[in-house]
């Protein structure tokens, strides 16, 4: 018996408004021992929202059916709100090295915190981990950029990968939400969000 | 070889009367890896159980036949809290995501929470998980109800659907039991119960 694993894209880069549910396509878990999950989230927003944005992992024991869903683990966001920062500098593909003299950052961009390239074309956005913070000038990608971005573009200093590991042993379906109701109806704020699996099977 | 996964309905939704217990009949996992029970309740009455709560026991037993052996392997307290029974204001087709209610869920429901509907036909009961609330309005769901309901139908708020998932790979059989015997002040309740059982195919 040989291991083997499949990456699924569960939720693509997408913006997601507050309040509103978006939900994965449902995956068939039937062969596969366990999900290693990515998120990626950031608020889209300078406000704060007043309780945190959820991204839920759920299973199912049923091949069908919509009665039994239920919430394996949870990722719930913090209510700090985003900051505005700017490009000053045009970025390039491969670059490392973000310029943004427009003030303190590096209160809310820890060392391998992640920041959010906010292109004007939303298919150019990108998270982007910083490796090195000289708080108010600029910041050094563990990475290169993958995109180009401009001087004058917003970067927000509020994003948040993280990493889960949930077991499927007995659990037939899969699927993930990202639930922006959690906020409740007042208070909400709109996120930009993305999620990968990758499935381990025997 | 490869994993493969069993499905199966160990109760259909049913009533528990006070005082008494409910166990199912002895389930076979000689070749099972691990298991996860879906566990549905709901406290009936709009009145707690007193300072202890109901359980739900996974019994095991690492013999076929021997009822000898059974030992208490896992152990699932149940909240002991009363049940705000709310009503639904007016008729609700399958598939709706969405209840009109009456007047009394503000501050009785958080998001997530499941309630649990009280058809007068005992094949349409159901739980629902609830995905936000708009206060002495509208529950609303993640997904849609199973059932057509009629306006007027009881809603039950004290719901609660637990997963359980352990390994049985030194197990024979298994079997799962509500109790309501052990309560400080015993009540009414509705349970259910799903089993999916990983095995090697």
């Amino acid at each position: 018996m040989a291991i083997a694993k499949d990456y699924v894209e569960l939720l693509a880069m997408q913006a997601l408004a507050a309040p509103a549910i978006v939900k994965s396509a449902e995956q068939n878990v039937a062969t596969y021992l366990s999900v290693t999950l990515v998120t990626w989230f950031t608020p889209d927003s300078t406000a704060s929202p007043s309780t945190g944005f959820i991204f839920q992992f759920e299973g199912n024991l049923d091949d069908t059916g919509d009665s039994g869903w239920f919430t394996i683990d949870q990722v719930q966001s913090d209510t700090a709100a985003s900051f505005n920062q700017t490009l000053d500098n045009n970025v390039g593909v491969g670059d490392t090295t973000i310029v943004d003299g427009g003030g303190s950052f590096g209160g809310f961009l820890p060392l391998l915190g992640y920041s959010y390239l906010k292109n004007p074309t939303f298919g150019l956005n990108e998270w982007v981990r910083a490796g090195r913070v000289n708080d108010g000038v600029s910041f050094v990608t563990m990475d290169p950029v993958t995109n180009a971005h401009a001087a004058g573009q917003v970067w927000r200093n509020m994003a948040r990968v993280t990493v889960r590991v949930v077991p499927l042993e007995s659990v037939k379906r899969f699927r993930v939400l990202a639930n922006n109701y959690a906020n409740g109806a007042a208070g909400d704020q709109p996120n930009i969000i993305r999620v990968q699996g990758t499935f381990t099977k025997g | 070889m490869a994993f493969g996964k069993i499905n199966s309905v160990i109760w259909v939704p049913q009533t528990v009367l006070a005082n008494t217990y409910l166990v199912s009949a002895p389930i076979s996992v000689p070749a099972a890896l691990s298991v996860t029970f879906l566990l549905y309740f709901v406290n009936l009455v709009a009145n707690s159980f007193g300072n202890v709560g109901p359980l739900f026991v996974i019994y095991a037993s690492d013999s076929d036949t021997d009822d000898s052996g059974w030992i208490p392997f896992c152990r699932v307290a149940l909240p002991r809290n009363s049940a705000a029974i709310d009503t639904n204001s007016s008729a609700v087709a399958a598939d709706a995501t969405s209840i009109a209610t009456t007047t009394i869920n503000t501050g009785n429901l958080d998001n997530n929470n499941w309630i649990f509907i009280k058809d007068v036909d005992l094949a349409a009961w159901e739980w629902m998980r609830i995905r936000n609330v708009v206060t002495n309005t509208s529950y609303n769901f993640y997904d849609g109800i199973h059932f057509a309901h009629l306006a007027n139908t009881p809603i039950h708020y004290a719901a609660h659907v637990v997963q359980v998932t352990t390994g049985v790979e030194q197990f024979k059989r298994l079997r799962l039991a509500f109790m309501s015997t052990h309560c400080s002040t015993p009540r009414d309740a509705a349970v259910a119960a799903k089993l999916c059982t990983q095995v090697i195919v």
